[in-house]
């Protein structure tokens, strides 16, 4: 490795503003937002164009330089921590959309692009994007592709891997490739359901082409108040036992509901221990048909306040408490810890109990907001930063709750991804010989692990 | 499952060269004639696990598609990508290793879609798991989606994990003829922007029109409406249900309207290239049906198969004979996959498996 050549031949592609190596430059790239980590990278470079991003894998390769894709820095698992000695390779402003197809359904977009931005785009011809984590306002599709996002509407629609149909990529050695098609079928073993998910591991995604859906054209957003988490839960159960697919089943508790309304006003039942948000969506004939059976199951199930958004600002200021948690919880801890573990369905109520548990044993604060459609639970873990034994103890109960979550048949992460924070849990999910398949896979693709080290399976070359 | 045939297994792995694991071999074409060392995955089947309440089922990979849709309909669920071969014994692992979907898949979406996880025996006859059991995963590499469509090259599943989804209490088939296919397209086009839910949408070119079979599904009480609602967009229709409308997508996706001496050759395609595929299977007088909305063609080919392989080349299709016997099996447009090829160097690094 030389840095001094590397950086030289660096200047060379990029003019002094799309070439970052100040500190004070740096400091905005230490970390993304799990800002418990922080890790200064020795430059960052600002591509305008994929031959830029090209060129910058290349040069890399070459002089063995780590790399880290980063697009808005929204993960929550540290996804796009820098690696000391490497580089970042920030790729917002390749923000393209290179073209939306009505006729397949298909918007092709640069990795770039802010994924409420391709259902902007879209919208003229009907049609959106599913995918909508919380951060869909400012993530970017590379970083939803790299993490295989996924959102609040995942039951249904499922994660970002769902629907994304092609990718061109620029491998770790530089080498450009192009897998998947326009068609929604295909004759090959799945190479982008790999791709996807695989946290910038294989490396660059440049440009994706998306599977579109046409808008719903009927919402019918309910919020329910509870006594208990656990009633919320077991009304999420039968939900579920009335067959009844929703787009979305949301639970937040009453940590959760403080934070919110404190942040952003969204008019929660201030008393309720337990919130539900369920949202049917579709064609207007058959979401009326459901709404009806669903009114049916939420008055039976022991639910106090119920309110059925009348508008789409009503179902939009339900959504805005929902959406905004994270960031609100901020209002109520400067510090926390968002874990992402997935528990069976049915286990919901007993995870939950566990957490509370948990969070006592470690005389810490948890938040819980969860997708509880898909059992894809979100605690956040409140600590004070300022002492480091805090910091260790939120980690300590964070990983007990990761175990808690395996031993009930569930994941380590539903949607945020292993990343750094994470890391040291993949074995309790998985066997020695399934991580050692995946090594084998990233050796093979990426021999000198420059591609987002360090995240996702251990380094140790 | 019998612990002593996993041994076996893992000994024919270890000893054998050209394997190649099959299950209740339905797909003739795939089945690869000489020189290989055949696992017979049908021999591993049963049900693992089935939770109603949590969408989800694992069975093992031998386990007939048959058994599992029985289980499912019990509690009203079904395996929305509509697997073909049911009533003909295929399998579940034979359903993902060569990823066939039926015209359900338009609603919700294919096999890549519904499987959650896997496990598979690999070269060295080592049991490596992927992904897991609940519907909602991102942990790890996705090992599992790249075994749809593998073909059995890059190991021997053994035992896969499924998302599943209420299924609707009836349906209604509507069936809309137009002149050319062109114009049918444009009505193709305009329903599939519009939120009207449908479950399948497939052209069936017929003599002298193209047929549009939409498939709704639903309460029935709603159809009426849903149906008037249909007509604005394709006019005059005619309407299937009950038995009837049953047995007309059961014939579907059992293929029984490909004759036997013929090849069954898939196309992934889009509404932008079927018609220009369809000008030549029509001037060639080829059964055919494009299905999901036109995103894959299914051909009845009869005629010498290097004549679709050198005409797919030309409009840069690829294509995959499924039934039929043929020394060709892919056919069409390939460029090299160097991806896939550094996937396939990883988990088989000696070469163990069948090319695919």
């Amino acid at each position: 490795m030389n840095t001094e050549s590397f950086l030289d031949e660096l200047s060379r592609l990029y003019p002094d503003e799309k070439l970052l190596t100040k500190p004070a430059q740096l400091v905005t790239y230490e970390s993304d937002a799990l800002t418990s980590y922080q890790v200064r990278p020795m430059a960052v470079v600002l591509p305008e164009t994929q031959e830029e991003v090209i060129q910058t894998v290349r040069l890399c390769h070459k002089f063995e330089i780590p790399f880290v894709a980063r697009g808005s820095g929204t993960s929550l698992s540290g996804g796009s921590l820098p690696v000391t000695n490497g580089i970042v390779i920030a790729l917002n402003r390749l923000n393209k959309i290179i073209e939306i197809d009505p006729k397949i359904r298909i918007a092709t977009v640069e990795c770039g692009v802010v994924n409420i931005d391709v259902s902007l785009a879209a919208a003229q011809y009907g049609l959106y994007y599913a995918p909508d984590p919380s951060s869909q306002l400012i993530c970017t599709i590379g970083g939803n592709l790299a993490f295989n996002a996924g959102g609040a509407h995942c039951l249904k629609y499922g994660m970002t891997s769902n629907h994304v149909l092609g990718i061109k990529a620029v491998l770790p050695d530089g080498e450009v490739v192009e897998i998947g098609s326009a068609s929604l079928d295909s004759i090959s073993p799945d190479t982008v359901g790999l791709f996807v998910g695989s946290e910038g591991l294989f490396g660059i995604a440049l440009e994706v082409k998306l599977r579109l859906l046409p808008k719903p054209e009927a919402y019918r957003t309910v919020l329910a108040a509870y006594p208990s988490l656990e009633a919320a839960g077991n009304a999420v159960s039968m939900v579920i036992a009335a067959g009844l697919l929703p787009g979305a089943i949301e639970i937040m508790d009453e940590l959760a509901i403080e934070a919110a309304e404190t942040a952003v006003q969204a008019g929660y039942p201030r008393d309720a221990v337990a919130l539900l948000i369920v949202e049917l969506d579709g064609e207007t004939e058959i979401v009326d048909w459901e709404f009806a059976s669903l009114m049916e199951v939420i008055e039976e199930s022991g639910a106090g306040e119920i309110r059925v958004a009348e508008n789409d600002e009503q179902r939009l200021q339900i959504w805005k408490g929902r959406k905004s948690a994270f960031s609100a919880v901020g209002r109520i801890s400067e510090d926390y810890l968002v874990q992402d573990g997935v528990v069976p369905r049915s286990k919901l109520s007993h995870a939950l109990g566990e957490i509370e548990r948990l969070g006592d044993q470690y005389n810490l604060r948890v938040a819980n907001v969860f997708h509880a459609g898909d059992g894809n639970l979100h605690p956040l873990i409140l600590f004070d930063g300022r002492d480091p034994a805090n910091l260790e103890n939120a980690e300590v109960l964070a990983g007990e709750i990761l175990k808690m979550c395996v031993n009930l048949g569930g994941s380590i992460t539903g949607e945020h991804g292993v990343g750094v924070e994470k890391l040291e849990y993949v074995p309790t999910m998985f066997e020695d010989a399934d991580i050692d398949t995946m090594i084998a896979i990233r050796r093979e693709i990426d021999p000198g692990e420059l591609a987002n080290r360090g995240k996702l399976l251990p380094f140790d070359k | 499952m019998d612990n002593g045939y996993l041994e076996e297994l893992g000994t024919k792995i270890q000893t054998g060269n050209n394997l190649l694991a099959f299950g209740g071999q339905t797909k003739s074409a795939l089945l690869a004639k000489d020189g290989i060392t055949a696992l017979d995955i049908g021999k591993i089947s049963g049900i693992l696990e089935y939770l109603p309440d949590e969408y989800t089922f694992t069975a093992y990979a031998g386990t007939s598609l048959y058994t599992i849709n029985q289980m499912l309909a019990e509690h009203d669920q079904f395996m929305p990508f509509d697997p073909p071969f049911i009533e003909r014994g295929g399998t579940l692992g034979g359903t993902v290793a060569s990823n066939l979907n039926g015209p359900g898949r338009f609603r919700y979406g294919g096999v890549r879609d519904f499987i959650l996880g896997v496990k598979y025996l690999d070269y060295q006859a080592k049991l490596v798991r992927s992904g897991g059991k609940v519907v909602k995963n991102a942990a790890g590499f996705d090992i599992s989606k790249l075994m749809v469509g593998s073909l059995g090259g890059l190991g021997a599943m053994i035992e896969l994990s499924f998302k599943v989804f209420p299924k609707p209490p009836e349906y209604r088939t509507v069936i809309s003829r137009f002149s050319t296919l062109e114009e049918l397209l444009d009505t193709l086009v305009n329903l599939t922007a519009n939120s009207i839910e449908l479950f399948c949408l497939d052209i069936e070119p017929a003599s002298e029109v193209y047929n549009l079979t939409i498939r709704l599904g639903g309460i029935p009480d709603l159809f009426p409406k849903r149906i008037e609602r249909l007509k604005q967009f394709v006019g005059d229709i005619e309407i299937l249900e009950g038995d009837h409308e049953r047995s007309f997508w059961d014939e579907i996706n059992e293929f029984s309207w490909v004759p036997e001496d013929t090849l069954l050759i898939k196309v992934p395609i889009t509404p932008s290239s079927v018609e220009t595929l369809d000008d030549f299977l029509s001037k060639n007088e080829i059964q055919r049906r494009y299905s999901v909305g036109a995103n894959v063609a299914w051909i009845a080919w009869s005629k010498p198969v290097d004549i679709i392989d050198k005409h797919l080349k030309k409009i840069k299709l690829a294509g995959l004979t499924i039934l039929g016997q043929t020394d060709q099996i892919r056919l069409g447009f390939r460029e090299p996959d160097i991806f896939f090829q550094r996937i396939k160097n990883a988990l088989d690094p000696i070469g163990k498996w069948v090319e695919i």
